[in-house]
């Protein structure tokens, strides 16, 4: 972190939360270097027994970016709809990565193997679903983003609809709509 | 798609879901009303919602572990597990640390199966550049050739770009799980150590550093081999280690565990053969302790290596009886150790295990973990062979042990009396009781700390921290923080709780440096005997500290201000408003003190905080300098008349009687005697240094000033106080220098602000003086001190009608409340009105207006210095400076 300061990585999640796409891809080389320390020190940590959910690692790794001093911590929306941006934004990443590595010379050897088919098949999928999820915002934002939060960010119903500021009832049925839309669009038709 | 096509595919979509089933086709065809793309869309969206199952309903990594997580991070998503890596096979991960993962793989094209360990390092590496070095140092890595240590075999990279080494598979445990489990005692230990020794010993003479030697990095095997692992790969981790002789840089250190890294390896410069010494004698320090040599607050780098480089590791047969840092025993069980567990795992008792430590192997660890690389043995093998020497029941190289010197290490062994600087925080109110008066009990939370402050620096070889400073650093963090942020070698901490008429006071003496109780104390007085309470604590925290008190020291220690109990209560709660050191706080304390002199009208200490009461007027500027001084003075002459050993009463007298009678010359008296009384207190010494400027001593004063920093370190009056006498000086960048620091750890510092601007106009910064000057406004209110510094600032940088305005407002002001002349000539000087400022000085001076104690060092009237009238009027303030001031005002 140390070509960006505190301040400037607030301004850059704030931007984000206002739409601004292109902050996620100033802020993604920071957040994994957060997300990479605080994962590694939980596992020195805790017990095997004891798991940490992603989620809210992610969570934390923004709490520790941020400057608290300027973020506005009744905006839970804010809170929640960055982390799952965040948590969208790596996975994905990841399964570009990983899909294009497979293209390689060695994908024809190593995709007789089942487990990585299976991996593959995965990435793949997320990928589509990632694009599905940009159609659908273009078209629907506020299911795209209830999507994003309860997929990626991990909340329930109840929890998505406290932080969008809506009823539970309605997230269920944006959520029923957006997901027989995305399903459909990812099976190809 | 349109937006309302798709509130209508919507509004259709959804209605029939929240139908029966069977009802919905018949709806979506009425609904549709004919539309057939409309009802196509519908229908198949329904049928995908059929379809859907539970698709998306499990949020993508809600049920998977950190470890999945970590890997993602990683870049290994997609385990190696199975993968091939060159010749070998990937059959099971086998460890994870900060630099990867450690895989177990067999050699797949080779008769005979070869079992191998491969490191695979996390992403975030310069791929080629690891392996180009891996390429370059290969040859060296592979040729270490010694039983202890795993052999390096390969290196590549995986598919996905990681480099990865392949090394020697080692069935065995870590060294501290292997003792432990085993129950090794001490020579057992040692025996172990030593063939560690001996392989780094022998990686070093074929120049090879390790860098990072740490308990995970040595394996034992079944047959009580330790075999160490990773000679050589920080080094090829890292593009700044490229060269030797490059620091480490805190990138670097990521990657290594700091808890076994060595001073220099910390601070980022070059790394040694004896950087592994160094981590050699952390390993063995806890391996023979079971204790971790440092103590870290917290896991922050920069603390971590504050720690490392700064403090002394405790001798190992110190630390085996105490029960802080102790290290986990993870490979046993995961109860959080007990030293009694700890010395089962050695076979010993606590007792005899610190009788074993002490002497000899205290020595040698201590050896081995000096800071300065030249202090510690020259060689591994030289740390090895003194080990031997012990175990052979020789005599050991290793000098005796040596605390460094530290002002409490001499005057506990009782050598040169030196003095120990302690710092009393306030007290903590188990139960809050709120009683009649607005301040219930928290009064005695301050107060008794307050009183004790007092009481202790009577005694001249204690250092008390003044309670100002005391405060502003108790708040938060525990008494060991407060310690060291005071920069005390002693705390004195405690809690008090009232249970009706009685006062319950548990009390302990801290040592900072040990993190340990030197003394504790419980005391239950009834309240009407707070002040017998007082004398318990001061003498039993004194004779704690200073095992013999001369009969003097016990005197003044002794010493009470006043013996009704009533008297003393009010003078608590005085104590405790004046220390908000806000307006209103001031008030309430003069209440209390007045409260106390009616019950104990001989009380010397409550005039003298009367009189420090008048002195804050007058310098915030809420009183002007004439009243307040007039009535300081009055009350600092009663409080030594009452109490001629008063250094409080002395002090205040001093600064009172240059403000009011411009007698220069019993002032100074005045000052001595008080400094003479308690040559420790910060208030005494600062006061001098006030009359020193003023007479443009500057030497003298710079003296006094960083000998109230000294006994002070914190106190932001002491800093202005410096930043003032950088001022009148000329010196005004250094003054610049402090007031900005200043401004910015008190940013609602009024005065400070008011002040930085007199300095900001005189280099020319007039934005700045103007925006210090506003601020100041803001925070301190309209007092006449705040509005001439704006309207000078205008004035200076040439905004006169602003200026003007604010004049005009002072003008207004001067009817009802007083204005000082003095402050009002800095506005008209920089107005460039030379007649009127002078005319207005003479008034200051005819008046007895304490500013124009100031005159001949003040650089904001050296334009009037020219004139032979402003010569006349600082000759009639008495001020010896007037005629030296020649040189200082060029």
């Amino acid at each position: 972190m140390a070509e960006a300061g505190s301040k400037e990585i607030t301004q850059l999640l704030l931007e984000l939360s206002n739409g601004n796409r292109a902050a996620v891809d100033a802020l993604l080389p920071l957040i994994y270097d957060e997300l990479r320390s605080l994962a590694a020190n939980y596992l020195r940590r805790e017990r095997p027994d004891h798991t940490l959910q992603p989620t809210a690692l992610v969570h934390e790794a923004y709490l520790r970016m941020i400057d608290q001093t300027r973020a506005n911590w009744q905006n839970r929306a804010h809170f929640f709809g960055v982390s799952a941006q965040m948590m969208r934004r790596i996975l994905v990443d990841h399964a570009r990565a990983h899909n294009a590595g497979k293209r390689g010379a060695d994908f024809q050897k190593l995709s007789l193997e089942d487990n990585i088919d299976k991996a593959v098949e995965r990435s793949s999928e997320l990928i589509a679903l990632d694009e599905a999820l940009t159609d659908l915002a273009e078209i629907d934002e506020q299911k795209a983003r209830i999507v994003e939060l309860r997929y990626f960010g991990g909340l329930s119903a109840e929890e998505t609809a406290e932080v969008l500021g809506v009823a539970a009832v309605t997230v269920k049925r944006h959520w029923r709509m957006a997901r027989a839309w995305l399903y459909g669009r990812m099976k190809g038709d | 798609m349109s937006s309302e096509r798709w509130r209508d595919i919507e509004e259709i979509f959804q209605t029939a879901l929240d139908l029966a089933p069977s009802e919905r086709e018949q709806y979506v065809t009425k609904a549709c009303a004919g539309d057939d793309s409309l009802r196509r869309e519908v229908e198949r969206l329904l049928t995908q919602h059929e379809e859907a199952g539970d698709f998306l309903d499990d949020p993508l990594y809600e049920r998977s572990g950190l470890h999945e997580l970590a890997n993602l991070l990683d870049g290994e998503g997609d385990s190696l597990i199975g993968q091939h890596l060159g010749a070998y096979k990937i059959e099971r991960e086998i460890g994870r640390g900060g630099m990867g993962a450690v895989y177990l793989a067999e050699r797949a094209d080779n008769t005979f199966q070869r079992r191998v360990a491969i490191k695979v390092i996390k992403r975030g590496m310069d791929t080629d550049f690891v392996l180009r070095r891996f390429r370059h140092e290969r040859r060296i890595l592979a040729a270490l050739d010694h039983p202890n240590i795993a052999r390096l075999l390969d290196g590549g990279a995986t598919p996905s770009g990681q480099p990865y080494f392949v090394m020697e598979y080692i069935e065995g445990q870590p060294i501290y799980a292997y003792c432990d489990s085993r129950r090794l005692n001490l020579q057992e230990r040692l025996r172990l150590f030593c063939q560690v020794c001996e392989a780094v010993d022998y990686a070093h003479r074929k120049k090879v550093i390790h860098r990072d030697i740490k308990p995970s990095n040595i394996l034992v095997t079944e047959d009580g081999v330790p075999k160490l692992f990773d000679f050589g790969i920080a080094k090829l981790l890292d593009s700044e280690l490229a060269s030797d002789t490059a620091p480490q840089t805190a990138t670097s250190m990521r990657l290594m565990t700091v808890d076994y890294a060595s001073p220099e390896q910390v601070q980022g410069a070059p790394v040694t053969f004896l950087s592994d010494v160094y981590s050699l004698g952390v390993l063995l320090y806890e391996l023979l302790t079971g204790h971790r040599p440092y103590n870290f607050r917290s896991r922050q780098l920069h603390e971590m290596a504050r720690v490392i480089s700064e403090e002394e590791p405790e001798q190992p047969s110190v630390a085996v009886t105490r029960s802080n840092n102790l290290m986990t025993v993870a490979y046993v069980s995961q109860d959080a150790a007990t030293i009694g567990h700890l010395c089962e795992l050695r076979c010993e008792t606590p007792e005899s295990l610190s009788r074993q430590l002490a002497g000899s192997l205290d020595r040698i660890t201590l050896k081995a973990l000096r800071k300065a690389p030249e202090d510690r043995y020259a060689s591994a093998g030289e740390l090895r062979d003194d080990i031997v020497r012990y175990l052979e029941g020789l005599p050991v190289v290793a000098p005796a042990y040596l605390p460094p010197y530290t002002k409490s290490e001499s005057a506990t062994t009782g050598a040169k009396t030196s003095e120990l600087s302690v710092a009393v925080l306030p007290f903590k109110l188990m139960s809050v009781r709120r009683d009649d008066d607005d301040t219930g009990d928290e009064y005695l939370s301050v107060g008794l700390a307050d009183a004790l402050i007092t009481r202790l620096s009577n005694v001249r070889r204690l250092v008390v921290r003044p309670t100002s400073s005391v405060l502003q650093y108790s708040k938060e963090g525990g008494p060991f923080q407060a310690g060291r942020r005071l920069g005390v070698d002693y705390v004195v901490d405690g809690n008090l709780r009232r249970v009706g008429d009685t006062l319950r006071v548990t009390v302990q003496l801290l040592s900072v440096r040990d993190e340990a109780a030197r003394w504790a104390g419980k005391f239950d007085e009834k309240l009407t005997d707070v002040l017998l309470l007082e004398d318990l604590i001061s003498e039993q925290v004194a004779v704690a500290l200073i095992p013999r008190l001369t009969g003097e020291e016990q005197q003044q220690l002794a010493k009470r201000g006043t013996n009704n109990a009533q008297a003393f209560e009010a003078y608590l709660r005085g104590r405790y408003h004046f220390h908000s050191l806000t307006e209103e706080g001031f008030a309430k304390s003069l209440q209390d003190y007045y409260r106390a002199i009616a019950h104990d009208p001989d009380y010397a200490l409550a005039y003298a905080g009367i009189a420090d009461y008048y002195i804050f007027l007058g310098i915030y500027g809420i009183m002007p300098f004439a009243e307040s001084s007039a009535a300081a003075k009055e009350a600092a002459e009663r409080a030594v008349a009452l109490d001629d050993k008063l250094s409080e009463g002395y002090a205040a007298l001093a600064f009172a009687t240059v403000c009011h009678d411009f007698d220069w010359i019993a002032a100074e008296e005045y000052h001595l005697r008080a400094i003479e009384l308690n040559n420790n207190s910060a208030t005494a010494h600062n006061w001098y240094a006030f009359t020193l400027m003023q007479e443009a001593r500057f030497d003298e004063a710079f003296r006094e000033v960083h000998r109230a920093l000294a006994l002070d370190p914190v106190s932001p009056l002491t800093y202005m106080s410096l930043a003032w006498g950088y001022y009148h000086s000329r010196r005004l960048d250094e003054a610049l220098a402090i007031y900005r620091k200043v401004i910015e750890s008190e940013p609602h510092f009024g005065y400070g602000r008011i002040v930085c601007s007199w300095a900001l106009r005189c280099v020319g910064l007039h934005e700045e003086a103007i925006a210090q000057a506003k601020k100041a406004v803001e925070l301190a209110g309209d007092g006449q001190l705040y509005l001439t510094g704006l309207a000078a600032a205008h004035a200076c940088a040439g905004l006169v009608d602003e200026a003007r305005d604010t004049l005009k407002r002072l003008d207004e002001m001067s009817r009802t409340r007083y204005v000082s002349p003095y402050c009002l000539a800095l506005v008209y000087c920089c107005l460039n009105e030379h007649e009127r400022a002078l005319a207005l000085i003479e008034e200051a001076v005819n008046i007895g207006d304490a500013w124009t104690c100031w005159l001949p060092t003040d650089p904001q009237l050296d334009p009037l210095r020219s004139d032979p009238r402003f010569d006349e009027l600082m000759r009639r303030t008495g001020n010896p400076g007037a005629q030296s001031i020649e040189g200082a005002s060029k």
